[in-house]
């Protein structure tokens, strides 16, 4: 019962999330200004951007327009887009893929080299190592992702020539990208790793384990790691909607046909229905995620209870 | 002896200070002393590389795009996105503590509304919201320091939250309250003080989210207006001419990594002299 | 399942897009902005893609010199008539024929006030399409306008298959289109390429090149890295600073079409205090080293220049820029009652060549003669809704690009309460619409230099100088750039 009553309070809070983020979406948007302006050619007359103002339906009270744009979301519609003269909600899908991969792969080879790093680093706490792995992690976080991603190309496309500069199409279209997006969590899984296995490695229980004459490698394997991984675990939801942010200026570099990109061009455009369809899509995800780290908190420390 | 001078054990904040010192350096010392103008340039002496000579000015950094000296922009820069980040960050503490502090001290629906307000804010990727925001004040330094701050509060609130929890059930504050003091001033008198510590410690681990934050502001040209310098505009206009002048984007970016690494090994010694305390 | 189905639908996506072709040569051309849409009558793009796969009535050669199209020969019956004789044996490539319902369908589709088509304003003019015999047709205008057969040679007024839009709609067409053009669309994944294929079939002849494919990489240095890995063998609008990189390397080359790109310039709203004096305008105009700009900071790929007219437009007349001269500056703006100058709002974007440079290094030449610039750089989303209105001092690009007609480069604005015009010059406001009522070319001819005189005494605006276009090819690729700024794929060759 209490796991039921919990599971429908967090579904409650993400609804309430949800909301919010299509208020502050919509009305911030509503307040950047006119797209009839941006969608008409240049010599186009008064007239006739009024005109396609009225028919595009831009002229409406705004409650008249927020309250058009939930219906037509709870009924799974956020209109075409401006530019595509498409669904927003099919463009979205068509790139979803490319940015689940970018984001999966990035994810997938700093956390494990995080928690390579981050556990060596712990476990010789204070040597030159672990100084060595802190600071080269802090680098990873002090370096901005355009920065890195443009280095990358130069090196990488333009003098070694091993890898192709930007696009999709093969494995190897995916390496630089992946490089640069998971940089920075890279450094963040590394110290996050680190400073909860310190932690732990210093708690009662991991004592009684060294006492009883369980190997070092075994301690940290069975039972530091599992603990140490709360907050991590933590943490990697609350990066999760930043993780958007690094992806839309990767994607924009590396020419990566992700909803990142899809975001940017759609603000630049005012692309009302694509933007509004990305932004409510990327905080479902957050509150999804959110949600996952709480079950998951509940599987790896059974000593939290609801 | 006290341990601070044990160099092995404060290696960290060694390095640290180092660090933030030679920033120091260069947006104080910079903008005050050193003779060529930040703002104006020779159209014809574009991209000049370090170390070259024109007329009789040495340009130790070379020159921009504009033929500006990248030094004298560099140090102004600097000094400029610091007290950008600095600002900011003040005010997403002010307000991220205040509402913290509210949302752990009274519970109820004051806690519900302001810890929605949170996940809301955590919900909508920075930059989109950065983006979305700038597009509608447009860019200028107060509405950066603004947007940036206010976009900031979140993390802090919750750190303000969780502690005020704490501190809440201990017996003075229950005293405090038998004996009649208002909830104002027991939050401001009794539980602000417990908050500062931590609060502070997260700050310099915060600073370095905020200067990329500005750099990328300054990337996407959404930030400070030119010709005024920051870290982020340097490395926003110089990337277009990264492979034609790479010390317009290298300068910059180093002095953003010993920021960066500055503050947070600041931050790691901070919270490990508090953990040392508290044992 | 479904996440199952979206890794799979990712791991496809690695394998080589649409397997290594059969039909020998191919050619990847990368643009910096994505094919969002193909239809040509509701563009909001340029056509540069669409340019290839329709063709219209009217077309321009090498020598932008108007020839026959899709129309063999055209004649004006009346003031306000024109008809058109189509040719025969021409079909789409679903296999529809093309004729005068065609044209009819095509025209009439972008008229339709339901249709809300946004590039309407290019033929507004039309009154009506007539079908005469099924290879005849005659378009009707609201006036005189000697400029319907240029408007027939750009979109919106690419002609289109009748039966198959209304059978699939306007939304399948948008991504599925069918065109007469030298190419075949075979392929569209949006913000990854769009996949064309060779019209064996051809009215003009089977093209030498059996595929094209066009790919977005926005990133300049990226787009730059492409073009000299071999990834792709041509780039549109290479940085200025890094085309000798382009020129320099064995194998490409730099592709420099002189004034191929837009006329740059700073409007003042004349309304705003002190711009409506003409001494403070001229002054302005006195304080800017043009050359010094262009040789500097466009490392010479634009000219400066004295009239926002083109050197290719009908029309042009060679007005000299302004001499810079901030003495006489200085001067002037004494003698307007400003020997202190003033302050005054300057707003610029990020869209042309160095624009954000340029405006601070004008910012710093204005300061030079003591009118103080608090300059804003603006993305451009915010910006195209600022201007003209805010200012008072704003830059922006304007050309007759693809008209290649004065009226376009002009009209707009320069003509009192138009859109984008913030001049107002009663002398001409007259001498603009007498331009638009005459028909015969010489003495419209005439009136357009008058104009032009004018404004460059008047200075109602500071012209500043015309962009040259730069295309980045590989060594193998023939290709020499169009002043209109169309790539069309028939007319290259790979060696």
């Amino acid at each position: 019962m209490k796991a039921l009553s919990f599971v429908a309070g967090r579904a409650l809070q993400g609804l309430v999330v949800l909301l919010g983020v299509s208020l502050i979406v919509f009305f911030a948007l509503f307040l950047t200004g006119d797209p009839a302006a941006l969608m008409m050619p240049p010599d186009a007359s008064r007239a006739e951007i009024d005109a396609f103002r009225q028919a595009m339906g831009f002229d409406d009270p705004i409650w008249v327009q927020y309250g058009r744009f939930i219906g037509g979301v709870l009924s799974g519609e956020f209109g075409n887009s401006l530019r595509f003269q498409r669904p927003a909600l099919d463009l979205l899908a068509e790139r979803l893929p490319a940015t689940a991969l970018l984001a999966l792969v990035a994810l997938l080879w700093s956390s494990l080299l995080g928690f390579l790093l981050g556990t060596i680093a712990a476990v010789r706490r204070n040597s030159a190592i672990d100084f060595a792995i802190r600071v080269i992690s802090l680098l990873g976080q002090a370096i901005p992702v355009f920065w890195l991603a443009l280095v990358l190309i130069i090196i990488f496309s333009l003098k070694l020539r091993w890898l192709p500069s930007s696009g999709i199409g093969s494995l190897a279209h995916l390496v630089m990208p992946a490089i640069a997006l998971g940089a920075y969590y890279l450094s963040a899984i590394t110290r996050l790793v680190r400073a909860s296995l310190i932690e732990v490695l210093g708690e009662n229980y991991i004592r009684t384990a060294r006492a009883k004459g369980i190997t070092n490698w075994r301690i940290i394997v069975h039972h530091a790691l599992r603990n140490a991984m709360i907050p991590v675990i933590t943490v990697q939801g609350m990066y999760f909607a930043s993780l958007l942010g690094g992806a839309l200026i990767t994607e924009i570099i590396f020419a990566w046909p992700g909803i990142g990109r899809l975001a940017v061009e759609s603000i630049q455009t005012r692309d009302f229905p694509v933007v509004q369809a990305v932004v409510l899509f990327t905080a479902l995800v957050f509150v999804v995620m959110n949600f996952l780290v709480d079950l998951a908190y509940l599987w790896l420390n059974p000593r939290i209870r609801l | 002896m006290p341990d601070y001078w044990n160099v092995r054990r404060n290696a960290d904040a060694i390095l640290a200070v180092a660090l933030l010192a030679t920033i120091a350096a260069l947006c104080i010392l910079v903008p005050l002393l050193w003779p060529l103008d930040p703002i104006r340039g020779l159209l014809t002496a574009t991209f000049r590389p370090p170390m070259t000579v024109v007329g009789e000015h040495l340009h130790p950094l070379g020159t921009d795009q504009l033929g500006r000296d990248l030094l004298a922009r560099l140090g102004l820069g600097t000094a400029i996105s610091l007290g950008i980040v600095v600002l900011a960050s003040i005010i997403s503490v002010v307000l991220g503590t205040i509402l913290g502090m509210l949302a752990g001290y009274f519970g109820g629906w004051v806690d519900i509304v302001i810890m929605r307000a949170v996940d809301i804010q955590l919900a909508v990727p920075f930059i989109l919201l950065i983006l979305l925001i700038v597009a509608v004040v447009g860019p200028s330094m107060g509405n950066l320091i603004v947007v940036l701050g206010v976009t900031g509060w979140a993390i802090f609130a919750r750190v303000a939250r969780a502690r005020t929890l704490e501190v809440r059930e201990l017996e003075y504050i229950d005293a405090s309250r038998a004996i009649g003091l208002s909830h104002l001033a027991i939050i401001f008198r009794h539980i602000l003080p417990n908050i500062v510590g931590p609060q502070t410690v997260l700050l310099t681990l915060d600073m370095p989210r905020l200067i990329i934050l500005e750099a990328s502001v300054g990337f996407l040209g959404l930030g400070v207006q030119p010709p005024t310098p920051t870290l982020g505009n340097l490395i926003g206009e110089g990337r277009a001419f990264i492979l034609l002048a790479n010390w317009l984007v290298l300068y910059p970016g180093l002095v953003i990594g010993a920021l960066v690494v500055g503050c947070n090994l600041l931050g790691d010694w901070l919270v490990r002299r508090a953990d040392r305390r508290d044992a | 399942m479904r996440t199952l189905k979206a890794l799979a639908l990712a791991a496809a996506m690695l394998l080589p897009a649409g397997a290594a072709t059969s039909q020998g040569s191919q050619i990847t051309i990368a643009r910096p902005v994505s094919t969002t849409a193909m239809d040509p009558g509701f563009l909001r793009e340029a056509a540069t893609v669409v340019d290839n796969i329709f063709d219209t009535l009217v077309m321009r050669d090498k020598d932008m010199q108007l020839v026959p199209g899709l129309a063999e020969s055209w004649t004006a019956v009346n003031d306000t008539t024109w008809e058109f004789k189509l040719r025969r044996g021409v079909k789409f490539h679903d296999g529809e024929d093309f004729n005068a319902d065609a044209v009819k369908f095509t025209i009439d589709r972008i008229l339709d006030p339901a249709a809300k088509s946004p590039t309407l304003s290019y033929i507004r003019t039309i009154s009506g399409v007539e079908v005469v015999d099924p290879y005849t047709v005659r378009i009707t205008t609201n006036g005189p306008d000697p400029l319907l057969p240029t408007r027939m040679s750009r979109y919106p007024a690419y002609i289109v298959p009748p039966a198959y839009v209304k059978q699939v709609g306007n939304d399948v067409f948008a991504s599925k289109p069918v065109g007469t053009g030298a190419y075949k669309f075979v392929e569209f994944v949006p913000d990854q390429h769009v996949i064309l294929e060779a019209n064996p079939d051809y009215w003009r002849g089977a093209p030498s090149i059996g595929r094209v494919i066009w790919r977005a990489i926005p990133d300049g240095t990226a787009r730059l890295t492409a073009l000299a890995t071999g990834e792709v063998d041509l780039i549109e609008n290479v940085p200025v600073d890094l085309a000798p990189m382009v020129s320099q390397s064995p194998d490409s080359d730099l592709v420099q079409v002189k004034n191929g790109g837009l006329t740059i310039y700073l409007g003042l709203v004349m309304s705003e205090k002190p711009l409506d004096q003409v001494k403070v305008r001229q002054a302005l105009d006195l304080a800017i080293d043009r050359q010094g700009i262009v040789t500097n900071i466009l490392q010479g790929m634009a000219t400066a220049k004295g009239t926002q007219v083109g050197p290719a437009d009908f029309g042009y007349l060679d007005i000299p820029p302004a001499k810079y001269d901030p003495a006489k500056a200085k001067a002037l703006l004494a003698e307007a009652g400003f020997p202190d100058g003033f302050s005054i709002k300057m707003q610029s974007t990020n869209r042309y060549m160095k624009d954000g440079e340029v405006a601070q290094a004008i910012a710093q030449q204005f300061g030079d003669i003591g009118v103080k610039v608090n300059l804003e750089v603006l993305d451009w989303s915010v910006y195209v809704q600022q201007v003209p209105r805010k200012g008072p001092i704003f830059m922006l690009g304007w050309g007759s690009t693809q008209t290649l007609d004065a009226d376009a480069a002009i009209y707009a604005i320069l003509k009192t309460g138009e859109p984008y015009s913030t001049a107002s010059i009663p002398e001409l406001d007259k001498l603009l619409d007498e331009s638009r009522q005459i028909v015969d070319p010489e003495k419209r001819k005439t009136v357009l230099e008058d104009i032009q005189r004018l404004a460059a005494e008047q200075v109602p605006l500071l012209t500043l100088y015309q962009e040259d276009s730069l295309y980045g090819k590989s060594k193998k690729v023939d290709f020499k750039g169009r002043p209109d700024a169309r790539i069309p794929v028939f007319d290259i060759k790979l060696n």
